[in-house]
């Protein structure tokens, strides 16, 4: 009997670790696949992703012959992709970084101080978040177009470094932190600043980095504000070109969705482990 | 211990992989246009070589070394400017009238006084190919 219940237990197991491993295959083909695709050669690319009848001729992973024609086209020929991926780092970076700064402040403030319509103000932040993008685009733009900020990096980074986003995912991690050490810290005559830097930051560590990395991959897949706010197509960032791309250009997309792909892979593999466990560091006696 | 490990070598690919990207990002135009296929070009203008033959419409004189020369047939290639970005190489067919010692007489379709063509090349070219104008004297 207990036999029987074991195999069943195994059978079970066996079964769910199928089901797991078909799940992620699907969520992986199209990453394995475009790493395939950038090692065959241009003319195998085309012909395989020939749509003359609106349908694949062929998926196939593994290259007739292992080529690094892709990226040699990408780092050697192709300036403008390069470029590009630079556009995206300015774009990104600065954003990154003033939005983690400016939604810390922030959210300490609407966490842990004590002012008039604090909670009102969040509400509107809330909105804030929930309102889509394109319906901020237009407002954004005539607000840009009179601070003469239109075909300037500025144009994409400043509304990123205020998004509301940042500050209601750092509010929920420093509410966990208690407010008596706060009490104490004052009553020891710490500054506001002072409880910021040695209280709050150490211990939302994890929700930092947890931010850091879904503003990174928010601004870094960027789209339709380039397209709506850059009149010089130079500006575009790599991610417009990826999907702007002409017939003879499918194998330089793949090679460059690899190049594309890897700074996002490492802040995630740097943070992993706080990504994993944001509020892991919160003082919660 | 492992945790740091993995973050260790992660920021140190990071900057390995970023500081490669901007060295080559920094020499992409140089490295560019050191293997793109160097040329020669000079400008055609209207002209016969047959000195009685007043009527000099739609005939020009081409250098003999910018014509691949196939009987009374012959293909040039002149340079591309509709791209602002990139200069690249059109083969144009022509018939060949006559020829001297240094030139050809040449009619063909699509051809104008002021015309650049290509008279020497460092590498093989073709249609639509990107180059690299030597001696650059075009406005």
């Amino acid at each position: 009997m207990r036999n029987r219940g074991g195999i069943v237990k195994r059978m079970k197991k066996i079964i769910k670790y199928i089901f797991l491993i078909l799940l992620t295959a699907v969520f992986l083909f199209p990453v394995v696949y475009m790493i395939a695709c950038s090692f065959m050669s241009n003319s195998q690319v085309v012909k395989m992703l020939d749509f003359t009848n609106e349908e694949y001729k062929q998926i196939n992973l593994i290259p007739e012959m292992f080529s690094l024609e892709q990226y040699y086209q990408v780092f050697f020929r192709r300036p403008e992709y390069l470029l590009k991926f630079w556009n995206s780092v300015i774009m990104t970076f600065p954003t990154v970084a003033g939005q983690t700064i400016v939604s810390a402040l922030a959210a300490f403030a609407f966490g842990k101080l004590k002012f008039p319509f604090r909670d009102k103000l969040f509400f509107v932040y809330i909105v804030l978040l929930i309102l889509p993008l394109q319906v901020t685009l237009v407002p954004n733009y005539i607000v840009l177009d009179n601070i003469d900020l239109l075909n300037n990096f500025l144009a994409v980074i400043l509304p990123g470094t205020f998004s509301a986003f940042g500050i209601c995912l750092l509010r929920q991690s420093i509410k966990y932190i208690s407010d008596s050490s706060i009490e104490a810290a004052r009553i020891d005559g710490a500054s506001y600043f002072r409880i910021f830097t040695s209280i709050i930051l150490p211990q939302i560590k994890g929700g930092l980095i947890t931010l850091v990395l879904l503003c990174f991959i928010d601004n870094w897949n960027i789209v339709e504000q380039p397209l709506i706010y850059f009149d010089d197509e130079a500006m575009y960032p790599l991610s417009i070109q990826l999907s702007n791309f002409s017939a003879g250009d499918y194998g330089i997309i793949f090679a460059c969705g690899v190049m594309f792909m890897i700074p996002a892979l490492l802040i995630y593999l740097y943070g992993r482990r706080d990504i994993d466990s944001p509020f892991i560091q919160v003082d919660k006696s | 211990m492992k945790k740091d490990r993995i973050k260790k070598y992660t920021l140190r690919f990071g900057i390995i992989f970023f500081l490669v990207i901007a060295l080559l990002t920094y020499f992409s135009s140089t490295i560019d246009n050191m293997l793109l296929p160097k040329v020669k070009v000079t400008m055609i203008e209207s002209g016969t070589l047959d000195e009685n033959d007043q009527d000099i419409n739609g005939k020009y004189l081409v250098p003999i070394s910018a014509v691949v020369n196939m009987g009374d047939q012959g293909v040039i290639y002149y340079i591309n400017d509709s791209d602002e970005k990139k200069t690249t190489v059109s083969e144009l067919s022509v018939s060949i009238n006559s020829k001297d010692d240094l030139f050809f007489e040449v009619s063909g379709e699509g051809m104008y006084s002021g015309m650049y063509v290509v008279y020497e090349t460092s590498k093989d070219i073709s249609e639509g190919d990107r180059v690299y104008v030597e001696g650059d004297e075009r406005s």
